[in-house]
């Protein structure tokens, strides 16, 4: 009889949706850039994960796609702001390149040339599971006074302390990525 | 859903020739934080094509005016062809980029944006009744208020591309 193949095991790449989850204001908001060029893949891959890792998010790369010329990256990073709240990044990289060498001052070096779109996507977490990966408000009774706390009762220090800050923050790596690209429309006055 | 009115419909602004696409950007975000705006970049595009590079921006930042009403500003900003150049102005050499731009500027004012008034259809029709009857001149105001600031936007850009005109 023919051997069957495993099953393949589901990776959550997605933040799990539960009644704590609070994605920024529409499902839809995402911060983008997309680019056609030369540039340097794996010192863009570094400076990202630095940066994320200078502001104390657990990094954690739920999938990774090679094949050439594609690739195809996923990341979720997570910062436990309190015991309750908790922030969340999520990061997808859709690349389309080969290597090239190219000089620069005189030295050559290796680049990559195509095209990239880099997508990332954020939400402020509440009641996240514990060390056991146990999640709490498990009850019909106990979601709905866990909606009724966030929409009412947390709604302005969930918007304001939280949503705000990690919303700017994820604009500042916006940034970063797009001065590392060097395009021309970067910069950020916030 | 909340109501989203079209106050200010494809206003347009185009130019050719030598400007600084980093500092016109630069100028629309200090001028959007002076505002109080905050900022949403749904697209940036930039690809390199034959005829030089290609800049695609699509932004919509948005102001919330009260916990009713919010200003939206969407600008549709095309750049083609830019070419890098390098003028001698003062004795110093200044990196310009030579290029088309194309903007496209539309204003709305969402209401019940925080989706308060429409869980019920009794709900919807005071919020409608409200709406036409009772807070027209504020939103009146409001509308106003968009045409202003698309206005003053769309000066500053206009101001600053003229820069560089002469």
């Amino acid at each position: 009889m023919p051997l069957k193949s495993p099953k393949p095991v589901p990776v959550e790449t997605k933040v799990p949706k539960h009644e704590g989850s609070r994605p920024f204001q529409a499902e839809d908001l995402q911060f983008s850039v997309r680019f056609r060029g030369i540039f340097d893949f794996q010192g863009l891959y570094n400076m990202m994960v630095h940066w994320l890792m200078k502001y104390n998010f657990y990094f954690h790369e739920t999938t990774h796609k090679h094949k050439p010329p594609e690739i195809e990256i996923e990341w979720l990073a997570i910062r436990k702001k309190t015991g309750f709240v908790q922030e969340n990044i999520t990061i997808h990289i859709h690349a389309f390149v080969e290597d090239v060498e190219v000089i620069e001052d005189s030295e050559k070096k290796k680049m990559s040339k195509g095209r990239i779109t880099i997508t990332f996507n954020g939400s402020v977490e509440t009641a996240y599971p514990d060390i056991f990966e146990e999640k709490q408000f498990n009850t019909v009774l106990q979601r709905k006074l866990l909606k009724f706390y966030n929409n009412v009762i947390m709604k302005r220090e969930l918007d304001f302390f939280y949503d705000d800050v990690l919303y700017y923050e994820i604009y500042n790596f916006q940034t970063a990525v797009k001065d590392y690209l060097n395009i021309y429309a970067r910069g950020n006055a916030y | 859903m909340s109501e989203k009115k079209l106050v200010v419909d494809h206003a347009g602004l185009s130019y050719e020739g030598l400007f600084d696409i980093h500092e016109f950007y630069m100028l629309i975000d200090k001028w959007l934080r002076e505002k109080g705006f905050d900022k949403r970049e749904v697209r940036n595009i930039e690809q390199v094509t034959p005829q030089g590079k290609y800049v695609e921006l699509e932004l919509q930042p948005w102001k919330k005016i009260s916990d009713y009403a919010k200003h939206i500003i969407r600008m549709e900003i095309r750049i083609m062809g830019i070419k890098d150049v390098e003028i001698k102005k003062n004795k110093h050499q200044i990196r310009l980029q030579k290029a088309k731009i194309n903007i496209i500027f539309d204003g709305y004012l969402e209401t019940d944006y925080e989706h308060r008034w429409e869980s019920q259809p009794v709900y919807l029709f005071l919020r409608t009744l409200f709406d036409k009857f009772v807070y027209s001149t504020y939103s009146k105001k409001f509308e106003d208020m968009l045409v202003e600031q698309v206005n003053d936007l769309k000066a500053q850009m206009k101001s600053f591309l003229n820069l560089y005109k002469y």
